[in-house]
């Protein structure tokens, strides 16, 4: 299982754009965290992740989101998650994250 | 009979075995794909914790036991992990079947699997076995559940 992780900056690096495809789980994960830790250390304002491509995410995956959003509170940025597929969004609301993150429906 | 038992080496990758073992018996008792994404995110957390707690990613045996029984008010699945790993007492992990509240201030990173487990399953138990440990799991297909 492979999972891809794309990352764009806009010119004055304030933005990144991170769009994943694939399964997050114990095996992968460690690759999202990988990607997204730069970007928690950086001068960015705003990260947005695109997860239309991904059909599944546990606990482990969740947790690098968590510390996007502990950026976005302790930077006051904006950590956005796009485009959840009907399965990570339901582990979202039975986790009570849906209410937490800034979760929109915007093709990025 | 709808009993699958398979005997994994306790690598990361092989978490991909126990979700197809799930979508397996799921499909048999015709949950829909939120209730299978449930529960393999449910075996898919007991598998996380056995190989990074259990194991420290070095690797292990983990016997997993996934089967179909029919009960009076419907179908059950019933997964069983046993592992080699020093025992656990988890004695003291008050986990109910409702997830804990969250805020953006309080949330942490870690310590979301267990809580899971127990918001998706109807009944998790923990043994600390002579040497090992054993998960045993139980969801009930209601029939207001499946499709």
């Amino acid at each position: 299982m492979t999972l891809e992780i794309h990352v764009e900056h806009s010119k004055d690096s304030a933005i990144a754009w991170v769009r994943v495809l694939g399964e997050v789980n114990i095996q992968t994960s460690p690759k999202l965290k990988t990607f997204m830790k730069p970007l928690f250390d950086g001068s960015k304002k705003e990260i947005h992740v695109d997860l239309s491509a991904v059909p599944f995410m546990d606990s482990s995956g969740i947790a690098t989101l968590v510390e996007g959003l502990q950026w976005a509170r302790k930077e006051h940025g904006r950590f956005v998650l796009h485009q959840l597929q009907d399965t990570v969004r339901d582990i979202f609301a039975l986790a009570k994250l849906d209410t937490v993150f800034d979760i929109e429906d915007v093709d990025l | 009979m709808n009993r699958i038992v398979v005997e994994l080496d306790g690598r990361c990758d092989a978490v991909l075995i126990l979700r197809s073992v799930v979508q397996v018996l799921s499909q048999r008792v015709d949950l829909n794909v939120l209730q299978r994404n449930r529960i393999g995110l449910a075996v898919d957390e007991v598998y996380a914790n056995v190989v990074r707690h259990g194991y420290h990613g070095k690797g292990g045996r983990v016997r997993f036991e996934a089967s179909i029984q029919q009960g009076e008010e419907g179908h059950r699945l019933y997964f069983r992990f046993q592992d080699d790993a020093p025992p656990v007492d988890m004695s003291n992990c008050d986990c109910g079947s409702e997830m804990p509240p969250c805020s953006a201030e309080t949330l942490e990173p870690g310590g979301l699997g267990i809580p899971l487990i127990h918001a998706i399953m109807d009944e998790v138990r923990h043994t600390m076995l002579e040497h090992g440990n054993q998960w045993d799991l139980m969801y009930r297909c209601t029939q207001e559940g499946t499709t």
